[in-house]
């Protein structure tokens, strides 16, 4: 597979497992909390075998970074239950997790 | 004055719970002496809720772990839930309790004076006795979870049901997700198995493990059922097979949920 497809599936997890944990903090008084953590790790765990296939260059880091952020809004614009919360901490969220993956 | 002591169990009353004086012992102590009890050892009890009876080795090790979380303080109730009490190979010990506060680190205190005594992996969940309530009433999952158990008292889990569709949806989030995105065989079936479960708590059906598991075995052949259990690769076609599932049963919850069906 080809970097581009790596990038398109590696945002297509990532903004998955982002939402699972930004709904996990914006719903924290939502009863299941920690198990939509769990599935957002699950997620981005499989996110991280595709950081390992190849190596980034900053090109690369700032397509995954702009892709992200777009589909990451379009998903927490389709969950109207998540708290409105949600795109105040996406950023900081996104960050975090590009940080972890070592692609920020 | 000279000490004597006897030992007694306690007997069941039919207004109070009594100790007998021994026969041989009613010269020493009559009608009227002044005596003091003390505990000397707590009654080890299993209450089987839904559940078979356990072999020997486990209840010895259920009494146990109830022996050693007794003492601790600020713990209600203590249930073993999950794998432990079906299988005979077991990767950990799910214990819940109910707690008179949520500690912060109290769940890894626990599973780590666990963990050191047993030689065992255990897994923690605390729930105040309301937040309890509120889940079994409102989670699928939860519910089903407490649909049988073994706990230290016997605890009235008799709630009724709340269709929270807010919850559902929540709930939905990472099976819809697999119809778009590949994760390793197993999730798949841990969350066939979750969408069954939700769609049993909304048409207010049992949520017996034996039946839900019966309804798997109904959806996945034998050979495709055996692999994702063990979370095997599997080929684009079974893939298919399984999202197909996937999708029909979120298309019944939501059906279930527009319609209001509340059993």
């Amino acid at each position: 597979m080809g970097k581009r497809d790596d990038i398109d599936e590696l945002t297509n997890l990532m903004s998955r497992a982002l939402r699972h944990r930004i709904g996990s903090i914006v719903n924290k008084d939502e009863i299941y909390a920690a198990k939509y953590a769990k599935d957002a790790e699950v997620i981005m765990g499989e996110a991280e075998k595709i950081i390992k296939r190849q190596n980034w260059n900053r090109d690369d880091k700032e397509k995954i970074k702009g892709r992200l952020r777009k589909k990451l809004e379009k998903e927490l614009e389709e969950k109207d239950f998540l708290g409105n919360k949600k795109f105040e901490i996406m950023d900081e969220e996104m960050k975090k997790a590009l940080d972890v993956l070592g692609v920020s | 004055m000279q000490e004597i002591i006897f030992e007694k169990k306690v007997s069941k009353g039919s207004r109070f719970n009594q100790i007998y004086v021994p026969k041989s012992m009613e010269n020493v102590i009559g009608v009227g002496d002044l005596v003091k009890v003390v505990l000397l050892k707590k009654q080890e009890e299993i209450y089987y809720k839904s559940q078979a009876r356990l072999s020997e080795f486990k209840e010895y090790l259920a009494k146990k772990v109830f022996s050693i979380l007794q003492k601790v303080g600020g713990i209600k109730a203590i249930f073993i839930v999950g794998s432990f009490l079906y299988e005979t190979t077991y990767n950990d010990i799910d214990v819940s309790l109910i707690v008179d506060k949520e500690k912060e680190n109290f769940e890894n205190e626990i599973e780590n004076l666990l963990t050191k005594k047993f030689n065992q992996r255990f897994h923690i969940l605390l729930f105040s006795e309301q937040k309890l309530k509120t889940l079994i009433e409102k989670d699928p999952l939860t519910r089903a979870m407490f649909d049988s158990y073994i706990s230290d008292k016997k605890f009235d889990f008799n709630h009724g049901r709340i269709i929270d569709k807010k919850h559902i949806n929540f709930l939905l989030m990472m099976p819809e997700d697999l119809l778009e995105i590949d994760l390793s065989s197993k999730i798949f079936y841990d969350n066939i198995r979750r969408l069954i479960t939700i769609e049993q708590f909304l048409k207010n059906e049992k949520l017996d493990r034996n039946i839900i598991l019966n309804k798997i075995k109904n959806l996945i052949e034998g050979d495709l059922l055996d692999k994702i259990k063990d979370n095997q690769e599997i080929n684009k076609e079974e893939l298919d097979i399984l999202r197909k599932i996937i999708k029909e049963k979120i298309y019944n919850i939501n059906e279930m949920m527009n319609n209001g069906q509340k059993g």
